[in-house]
């Protein structure tokens, strides 16, 4: 990355590097606002890697993927040669790319089970009707997802909880409503 | 629960899709974006953290001063109402309005954080205060440094960007929008409406209509000046606007004369207990100040569109 992109963060003019982790604010060239940049040595690193070299003789060892390659690591958990271009630097591991697919991924996105369930038990009920059909879809999915992972950052129960409360108080209202048009049709009215 | 590894950064920065929020991990930082039904994470490793960059952001004046005062107008119909509830509900609601700068005030100034790393620059919302950006920054700068260390002083040069690219690529002008165009537009179309009623007054619906055109008139060209700052460098077509102003003004003061004409008429009915009903019309009377008004706008309409159109071809030919 080119020092000169160490840009203000609303008009991009690249911002001096005699204005870099200075305490007090800049003003940008672009804007004429202050601007405060807190640069890091990543700035200096080169980590493009280095190209791999071309097999020489037959008594070398070549790339597992590449054959045409020299090999220059092993794979620390299959034990297969790797060139330069297929040593993957893993949290200090040296890892070739198929077994690098077989570690843990890092999750990018959940699903919010809880606030679905919540929103479920309530929106509906707000029409009324819809209720007999968002209750029991709320308390099915309290049960079945109370132990899906939740978020990754603190998060109580509570939304499950509310959700499940809210679900068992419209599906039983709903079946006091259904219980009192059934008794009042079947005795017919009163004289 | 399983214990979490985060920790909080900053508060939330609600929108009305969800809401967005800095947590800190012990080697990388992570901004979650809420859509309310599912999260999305993105980590930055310290190690990977290349700068980040904050910009102060102007205090939003005009847009505190106007709600301050709107909701200072709003309350001071406590004076006119007579019903309690209405007076309270009223009171209640220009309170909550007056909130609403006095928290922004409160928040402090207002900036705008960039993180940078090799491959990514992403806006980080939640750093919406120079004082949160404080704390952050006191925050995450130890951690970062504890990985990299300290970036010392300029001891060799930094790689820079080929001087190709060091020269911005000329600026290609992009014309403006067409909203002074639409004012001479309505200049004209206006004009037509008063000489429509000047030469037939029992058009009395054309009355209510000219109403609001005239009111769009005003409010277009204030808009079209807010928007010219730095976007639009016609000339001829803002003068022609600028004095347009004059000229609604002065139909302004015409306006209200009518109007109050209309209402003294309909209170000496009332007092002689005539229930007719009086139709409210404008400009119907037909004397030199009306002619005069159909003048000035369908003069400042030609030349306005023509100034436009002219201003157009030379300054962005095709």
């Amino acid at each position: 990355m080119p020092a000169n992109a160490i840009a203000c963060a609303v008009c991009s003019s690249p911002v001096a590097a005699e204005n870099w982790n200075r305490e007090e604010a800049s003003r940008c060239p672009g804007c004429g606002r202050d601007v405060r940049a807190l640069v890091f040595p990543a700035l200096r690193h080169d980590r493009s890697g280095e190209s791999p070299a071309a097999l020489e003789g037959e008594s070398e060892a070549s790339c597992y993927y590449h054959p045409q390659n020299r090999a220059a690591r092993v794979c620390e958990d299959c034990g297969r040669f790797l060139c330069q271009l297929c040593d993957l630097d893993v949290d200090g591991r040296h890892l070739c790319p198929r077994c690098f697919d077989k570690t843990e991924v890092l999750e990018t996105s959940r699903p919010m089970y809880d606030t679905m369930a919540l929103a479920l038990a309530t929106f509906p009920a707000l029409l009324f009707w819809p209720a007999f059909l968002g209750a029991p879809w709320a308390l099915t999915m309290v049960i079945r997802r109370w132990n899906a992972p939740s978020s990754l950052v603190p998060r109580t129960k509570i939304r499950f909880i509310l959700a499940a409360l809210f679900a068992v108080a419209e599906i039983g209202f709903g079946i006091f409503v259904i219980y009192m048009f059934t008794s009042v049709s079947l005795k017919g009215p009163r004289r | 629960m399983a214990r979490s590894i985060y920790t909080k950064l900053t508060g939330r920065y609600r929108s009305l899709a969800g809401f967005t929020q800095l947590w800190l991990a012990p080697d990388h930082l992570m901004l979650l974006q809420s859509s309310r039904f599912s999260e999305q994470y993105k980590r930055f490793a310290f190690s990977d953290i290349q700068s980040i960059v904050v910009t102060e952001l102007p205090p939003r004046t005009v847009a505190r001063s106007a709600i301050i005062l709107a909701a200072l107008a709003w309350m001071g119909l406590w004076f006119a109402l007579e019903a309690r509830w209405a007076k309270w509900a009223i009171e209640l609601s220009g309170v909550l309005a007056l909130l609403i700068p006095i928290a922004d005030i409160a928040r402090g100034p207002r900036c705008r954080c960039v993180l940078h790393t090799r491959v990514s620059r992403e806006p980080l919302e939640p750093v919406s205060r120079i004082r949160i950006a404080r704390k952050c920054l006191a925050e995450i700068r130890p951690r970062i440094e504890a990985v990299q260390g300290v970036l010392p002083p300029t001891l060799e040069p930094f790689p820079q960007a080929p001087s190709v690219t060091e020269t911005p690529p000329p600026e290609t002008p992009s014309p403006p929008g067409y909203l002074p165009e639409i004012v001479f537009g309505l200049f004209l179309a206006n004009a037509l409406m008063i000489w429509a009623l000047m030469r037939f007054p029992q058009m009395t619906d054309l009355s209510g209509v000219l109403v609001n055109t005239i009111f769009a008139e005003m409010l277009l060209i204030v808009v079209a000046f807010l928007r010219r700052k730095g976007r639009d460098p016609r000339v001829i077509v803002y003068a022609v606007m600028a004095l347009g102003i004059l000229g609604i003004a002065y139909g302004f003061y015409e306006l209200a004369r009518e109007l109050s004409g209309w209402y003294m008429t309909v209170l000496e009915k009332a007092r002689n207990n005539d229930r007719s009903i009086t139709p409210l019309t404008i400009f119907a009377s037909g004397d030199r100040a009306q002619w005069m008004t159909v003048a000035w706008r369908a003069a400042a309409g030609v030349i306005g569109l023509g100034a436009a159109f002219y201003e157009r071809r030379s300054k962005w030919p095709r």
